[in-house]
């Protein structure tokens, strides 16, 4: 065989790799001799008819690679329906530090160099560990590849929302032009993929993977609380804030259950957030008369909006996905009515989200130029939050309708999970206050204390409730009468 | 298993299981029959022709069976067989075609359908 084909064949033989691991267990070896054959009898004709076959076969090779990678994707979705309340096999020791050790490595990474703050091994130290932990990632990176995506490598990926963290300290303000609308694009695009592919690992994937890789970004949540926390309280808070997710993480991948897993990551996201929220309120270095006067609804508020928040980060995508296999059961009309609450949500959620950037101008996120569009406190997000709350509603009946015939009382009760959010939001109104929006809690100061204590105590108990409520839907028969 | 009423096929399709209709056949042969068979149309690149089988394999329309042309320098090779399920598609999708085919020869000779 010439150079050329030679060539030609050990380029094919290693492209074969990013095939899907089934697809490339069941017939790497099969294409590999089909090609063989393909190019010695194109090299007995001569150039051309070889390079008509390279050309074929490499040119078609990116789609049918994506192809076979959404083949999969609706295969595993299709074995998640089947067996997401199938326990999984608990994962070994070994393989639970793993899941723990990202947390573990970043926790010892920030302890040293504040350690060493003051002496000249700061920097070296900071280099090495942060070495080492880039050196972890990519080795995982591979690792996991070559293994089938083991569950603990989930709690690694997690970190990828970093990236977005440290393209955000680049001093894109500075930029003219087109430069900087394209970092703007770009930062706005990362950001999209980190959250779809969360969605992905929570909803169609594996759950306990989605949980372990959501951490990372539940960590984060707290950062801004902790603004203003004198430094030696601060660097308690941040060695505990890394250290017990690592040791949560731990915990879920030992288990593999998923009941437990939300309720582990809720916990821990409590047990991080009360003492930030108490340090900040109490402890904080703010000057008396810029400040407020600490109060239970003031800690109850800084405690309450971040849980919430990211918490219903984990708990939207589960609830989505257990209600659409919910509404599956009960044919067109089921999904249908799954559908019209799941896309209430969402409208739901977006118009929470524009009310948000309007008053948040100088924040992170309000930079992304598309949502400036919106320039709510207007008609538009309010629409939309009572848009999504009257489809959500409309969806619950049909689906309590569908589960009244089934004569199932836990599927009712499960279907008002998704009310209780909007519910608790409008729950000042009842009390005569002017609350506009959910999660807004500049408006909630106008309350007494004890108003905006209860409404947050409101919030927390729906979060802990759903968190109970929303893995019962992943024991919900299967529509086909597999369990 | 997927339904079986998935009538019209594919003309990819409908020539791979063509292909298999007589007796089986492995990879490389199946891929010069249905470019012989499609007057060179159809030429597949191998990883459209395996996402092709692996499909039909899991449809149920056609095996794995041993290759009936073993050849000791080989590496291993698999051959694909059709299926009872397979033969039966094969057969429908032909009905199918000639009444189509029977349709049109009519309305152009003039005579009512």
């Amino acid at each position: 065989m010439t150079f050329l084909g030679r060539f030609v064949l050990g380029a094919y033989s290693k492209l074969l790799n990013l095939y899907p691991h089934r697809f490339r267990d069941e017939f790497a070896i099969e294409m590999q001799t089909v090609f063989e054959r393909s190019v010695m009898d194109a090299t007995r004709e001569g150039l051309l008819p070889l390079l008509l076959v390279c050309g074929r076969e490499f040119v078609g090779m990116p789609l049918n690679i994506l192809k076979e990678f959404w083949h999969e994707i609706q295969g595993e979705a299709a074995i998640v329906q089947v067996s997401s309340f199938v326990p999984w096999k608990p994962g070994s020791w070994g393989e639970s530090v793993w899941a723990g050790l990202p947390h573990l490595l970043i926790a010892i990474l920030f302890a040293a160099t504040s350690a060493l703050a003051n002496t000249g091994l700061r920097a070296v130290v900071g280099i090495v560990l942060g070495l080492l932990i880039l050196a972890g990632f990519l080795t995982t990176i591979y690792y996991t590849w070559r293994n089938r995506w083991p569950v603990w490598s989930a709690s690694w990926y997690g970190y990828i929302a970093l990236i977005v963290l440290l393209f955000s300290t680049l001093p894109y303000q500075y930029w003219e032009g087109l430069a900087g609308r394209i970092f703007i694009g770009l930062r706005f695009v990362i950001l999209l993929m980190c959250l779809l592919t969360l969605l992905y690992w929570l909803s169609r994937r594996n759950p306990i993977e989605g949980l372990l890789m959501a951490m990372p970004v539940i960590i984060l949540y707290w950062f801004p609380v902790m603004e203003f926390v004198p430094f030696p309280i601060r660097f308690w808070l941040i060695l505990w804030l890394f250290l017990l997710p690592g040791l949560t993480a731990i915990a879920i991948n030992r288990l593999n259950d998923i009941k437990k897993a939300v309720w582990l990551v809720l916990g821990a996201s409590m047990l991080n957030g009360l003492p930030i929220a108490y340090a900040r309120t109490y402890w904080n270095t703010i000057p008396r008369e810029y400040s407020s006067p600490p109060t239970i609804g003031k800690m109850a508020e800084l405690f309450s909006v971040p849980w919430l928040a990211s918490g219903a980060l984990v708990l939207g995508p589960l609830l989505g996905w257990g209600l659409w296999n919910l509404g599956r059961r009960f044919g067109k009309v089921g999904r249908a009515s799954a559908l019209l609450v799941i896309a209430g949500m969402i409208v739901n959620l977006f118009g929470h989200f524009s009310y948000w950037w309007w008053f948040s101008k100088e924040s992170y996120l309000n930079a992304i130029q598309i949502f400036a569009l919106y320039q709510p406190g207007a008609a538009s997000s309010i629409f939309m939050v009572y848009a999504g709350l009257a489809a959500i509603l409309v969806g619950a009946i049909g689906l309590a309708v569908l589960s009244w015939d089934q004569n199932n009382s836990l599927t009712i009760a499960l279907i008002l999970v998704p009310l209780a959010l909007p519910l608790a939001a409008r729950f000042p109104t009842y009390f005569g206050y002017t609350v506009n929006l959910a999660g807004m809690s500049l408006e909630l100061a106008r309350l007494s204390d004890i108003y905006q204590s209860l409404i947050f105590l409101i919030g927390a108990g729906w979060l802990a409730l759903s968190g109970w409520m929303i893995p019962c839907l992943y024991d919900q028969p299967h529509p086909d009468g597999v369990t | 298993m997927k339904s079986e009423s998935t009538s019209p096929l594919t003309e990819a399709t409908f020539f791979i299981l063509l292909s298999l209709s007589p007796d089986p056949k492995h990879g490389y042969a199946i891929m010069k029959e249905v470019q012989m068979l499609s007057k060179g149309r159809i030429v597949f690149s191998t990883g459209t022709l395996y996402g092709a089988l692996r499909r039909l394999l899991e449809q149920g329309w056609i095996r794995r069976v041993n290759d009936p042309e073993p050849n000791p320098t080989d590496r291993e090779r698999k051959a694909y067989a059709l299926t009872e399920r397979g033969r039966r598609v094969v057969h429908a999708e032909i009905e199918r075609l000639r009444s189509i085919l029977g349709t049109a020869e009519q309305r152009t000779s003039g005579s009512p359908p």
